[in-house]
């Protein structure tokens, strides 16, 4: 029997796993946001260590300079849960501070921002490129006017998706996230054509927001709004046994795991929904174990300079996207070793946090541009546009690159 | 919807050294890797050197072969002495590669001073500390900084003096670049290292009480994998040899080692998975599979054949339970040892005579293959370095030696296995650059 067996461990999983620590520092060495700046002390010192001095009021305020990597958290030897410690304290401290700033709330809410500028995107999109506005922008709401702000697109995913007329039998859903409705929708497509190559029809189930940003901006209660009522909409796929497969590893990994180990919704039906989320590349690379991935490439002769995002490296399941892009005769994928890009969903758009993300994002910046490549490759949206910001030159999605085998052209 | 399953040549469970040399050269010589540990690898806790055999003798080879001789259960002797050259050989060449060569040679022990200025013989070290041999008997400067902990050069060089008798000095540098800023740890220090200004600040202020110095003495912080040319850079500002001194984790020159390895691991396509907890299965005396748990489901591969390099009691590769158990962590495979609590250490904390854990290990055969509860050998699994019994790599100063040999020694069982072994392989040891 050890302490893990006790039925009370589970609900506080996260927070007793601080006992564990040894102080070895292995999380000093590896965080991106400490190496580049004082103003963090690192995640040992404010994860671990200020935890056991955190039964009343908020003792650090500095773990909000915390980016949520999570690469604490993975190179941990004894096992705690760093990031997650991380995560909640500054949760507690926003509580304690009445809730999140009108900033951060506005920042948090990527969906809310789309809906509300859909109907003006071209004045919303001009405002935005506008330096005198960003400048304002930046004085009243403390959005620091260089960090790469995607334009909002006028036309909707889902729209676009109503007229698809791809038919199959063989069906997946598609979580295609805030960024491909709202600023990205060629990304979805690709997905339901790169899907549609291999036999699958994309279904769009009804969903909002996974609520990650909330979930990095401390405000807990709304994101636990946002996951149950996304568990309860893509319920009926999981129990269907449709995979629902997704674009960005980090919404991804929010209804893989943090759902359950960051806003504690442990229900069977979220551990149901949970356990058919699929990266897509993930999906993909099933296919292809079982013999069922059509391997109808044309040569596509590039050079991609592939970057792991943070959150993908936490769903665990390897370089899904490498082991893809491998297949492709002629393409010839680089992987970078530098451990984060530094934007850290909406901690690089802070006026505060700025100059850190770019420092932090310098050594991948470096890394790619060595390689020569013209282009780079990473799964998550944000990192895209902030690797974009940093290395001038496009940035894409592993699945656009896979498109363009399938449509044998460079 | 079931899970994937993955299928490489070869599995390396483990990234301390023994594992990220024995993944890199399969990957070198062609076969598929995959790379997986549960934390961020042991490399980052060590001294950066490479110990062999660190008794006082003086040839570190012939102690080996000595070793060898009289301990058939050394890991040494189950590797070979041929191991130890190659595996060396393969590390040295890829460091080279990266821009941050070993030197010394396994005929001669270094005698380098350790943080709290005690001597520790040591093997090969990287160029940056080669000043330091104290075999060399130069008057030298040490030089600390004023808000870096756990690294005193007042304290250093009066135990210097003592050890050693060298002429030694020790002085903090108070460098306004460094003046209200947190207190350092030796990872932050080396970040500034890599900024030329820093190191013009830092010149200046050593130049000033440099005296009869010949020989400077820093902390291990000078610069992350660049450390060559910044150390060089330091010498020319300075005007005098520069060496560096291991520390206390975060070493420095640990992690430059880890990052090295890794990164000649990504460019060969290893695909390298940091911070999982698996579980293997071994069907017969075949291992099949491992499973990783992954987020949301568990992720299945399977291999021809794997690495066991999980590092023994101190690594994770081996639990001891407090009722006396012990238990091998991937495979569940037997664990060889006293299993009564109380019969693991002796009295003395520092015995000269061995401590009875050491002998905490798997049973291997000839191969290096892991015996499971009959005496059979596992088939296709190789067991590296402290997952091994009959050694104490902290007695014997031993750590990095037994790594590379036993390293190089399962890569090439690993490579018989897998047909894929060619003559020449090891030595022509290349990383990309």
């Amino acid at each position: 029997m050890s302490v893990a067996d006790f039925p009370a461990f589970e609900a506080h999983r996260i927070e007793l796993s601080t006992d564990a620590c040894i102080k070895c520092n292995v999380c000093q060495s590896y965080c991106p946001v400490s190496n580049v700046t004082d103003l963090f002390p690192g995640p040992k010192y404010v994860g671990p260590q200020a935890q056991r001095l955190r039964i009343g009021p908020s003792v650090d305020h500095s773990v909000d300079y915390c980016s949520g990597c999570t690469v604490c958290t993975r190179v941990c030897p004894s096992g705690v849960r760093i990031a997650e410690l991380n995560s909640r304290a500054r949760a507690a401290m926003v509580r304690a501070r009445g809730g999140p700033s009108l900033r951060d709330r506005l920042i948090a809410r990527p969906e809310l921002m789309g809906q509300l500028s859909r109907p003006f995107a071209p004045l919303v999109n001009y405002t935005l490129q506008n330096r005198l506005f960003r400048l304002a922008l930046q004085a009243v709401l403390r959005i620091d006017a260089r960090s790469p702000m995607p334009t909002f697109s006028r036309r909707s995913f889902r729209a676009w998706h109503r007229r698809y007329p791809y038919r199959s039998d063989r069906k997946v859903a598609y979580f295609y996230a805030c960024s491909t409705e709202y600023y990205e929708p060629e990304l979805g497509e690709k997905a339901v054509k790169v899907l549609e190559r291999n036999g699958y029809q994309t279904l769009l189930p009804p969903q909002n927001c996974c609520g990650l940003p909330l979930i990095s901006n401390g405000d807990y209660a709304a994101a636990r709004t946002y996951a149950q009522r996304n568990i309860r909409r893509l319920l009926p796929m999981a129990r269907a046994g449709i995979p629902i497969v997704a674009t960005s590893t980090s919404c991804s990994l929010t209804l893989k795991q943090y759902y359950r180990d960051l806003l504690d919704i442990r229900t069977e039906e979220a551990d149901l929904v949970a356990s058919n989320v699929f990266d897509i590349c993930e999906f993909l690379r099933i296919l292809y174990e079982r013999g069922q991935m059509n391997l109808d490439f044309g040569e596509v002769d590039l050079e991609v300079a592939y970057h792991a995002p943070c959150q993908l490296k936490s769903h665990g399941i390897g370089r899904p996207a490498l082991d893809l892009m491998e297949l492709v005769p002629g393409l010839l994928p680089i992987e970078m070793d530098a451990e984060c890009c530094g934007t850290a969903g909406t901690y690089g758009y802070k006026r505060e946090k700025y100059d850190i993300a770019m420092k932090v994002g310098e050594t991948l910046f470096e890394q790619i541009a060595d390689t020569g490549a013209p282009v780079s490759s990473c799964d998550s949206e944000t990192c895209r546009w902030q690797i974009e910001h940093g290395t001038h030159r496009p940035s894409l999605h592993p699945i656009e690159i896979l498109l363009q085998g399938y449509e044998g052209k460079a | 919807m079931v899970d994937g399953v993955r299928h490489y040549d070869a599995i390396v469970i483990g990234a301390g050294l023994s594992g990220l040399v024995a993944a890199g050269l399969l990957a070198e010589a062609g076969a598929r890797v995959y790379l997986i540990a549960k934390g961020g690898g042991f490399l980052h806790f060590t001294s950066g050197c490479v110990d062999v055999w660190g008794d006082g003798t003086p040839n570190p080879r012939a102690s080996v072969t000595r070793v060898s001789r009289e301990l058939p259960n050394h890991p040494y002797a189950r590797a070979g002495t041929e191991s130890l050259e190659k595996g060396v050989a393969f590390f040295s060449h890829v460091m080279a590669d990266a821009g941050y060569p070993f030197e010394g040679s396994l005929d001669r022990i270094r005698l380098m001073p350790t943080a709290i200025g005690s001597v520790r013989a040591t093997c090969l070290t990287p160029a940056t500390m080669s000043a330091g041999d104290l075999v060399d008997t130069a008057p030298t400067l040490i030089a600390g900084f004023s808000n870096y902990r756990d690294f005193y050069p007042p304290y250093l060089a009066a135990n210097l003096r003592r050890q050693a008798s060298i002429n030694v000095t020790g002085a903090y540098l108070d460098l306004p670049h460094l003046h209200g800023r947190k207190h350092l740890l030796s990872t932050d220090l080396a970040h500034d290292f890599g900024n030329a200004q820093f190191r013009e600040e830092v010149g200046r202020n050593v130049r000033r009480i440099l005296g009869g110095a010949e020989r400077v003495g820093f902390p291990a912080v000078l610069g992350g994998e660049r450390a060559q040319e910044v150390s060089t850079h330091l010498q020319t500002l300075i005007q005098s040899s520069v060496f560096e001194i291991s520390t206390l984790p975060p070493s420095v020159p640990g992690i430059r080692l880890h990052t090295i390895l890794r990164r000649s691991l990504t460019r060969r396509r290893v695909r390298v998975e940091i911070g999982f907890w698996t579980g293997g299965r071994i069907v017969g005396t075949r291992a099949e599979s491992l499973v990783v748990r992954s987020a949301g489901h568990e992720t299945t591969y399977t291999a021809d054949c794997f690495v066991l390099a999980t590092g023994g009691t101190g690594g994770g590769g081996i639990r001891a339970f407090p009722d006396g158990r012990l238990q091998e962590t991937v495979f569940d495979l037997p664990v060889r040892g006293p299993n009564d609590r109380n019969a693991w250490a002796r009295a003395e904390f520092l015995s000269a005579d061995p401590q009875p854990y050491s002998e905490i290990g798997l049973g291997v055969d000839a191969r290096l293959r892991p015996l499971d509860r009959s005496d059979r050998a596992i088939e296709n699994v190789f067991v590296t370095a402290s997952n091994l019994p009959g050694w104490d790599p902290v007695r014997e100063r031993s750590g990095e030696g037994v790594a590379l040999a036993t390293g190089w020694r399962v890569a090439r069982e690993a490579l018989d296995l897998l047909g894929l072994r060619s003559e020449s392989t090891p030595v022509t040891a290349r990383a990309q650059s």
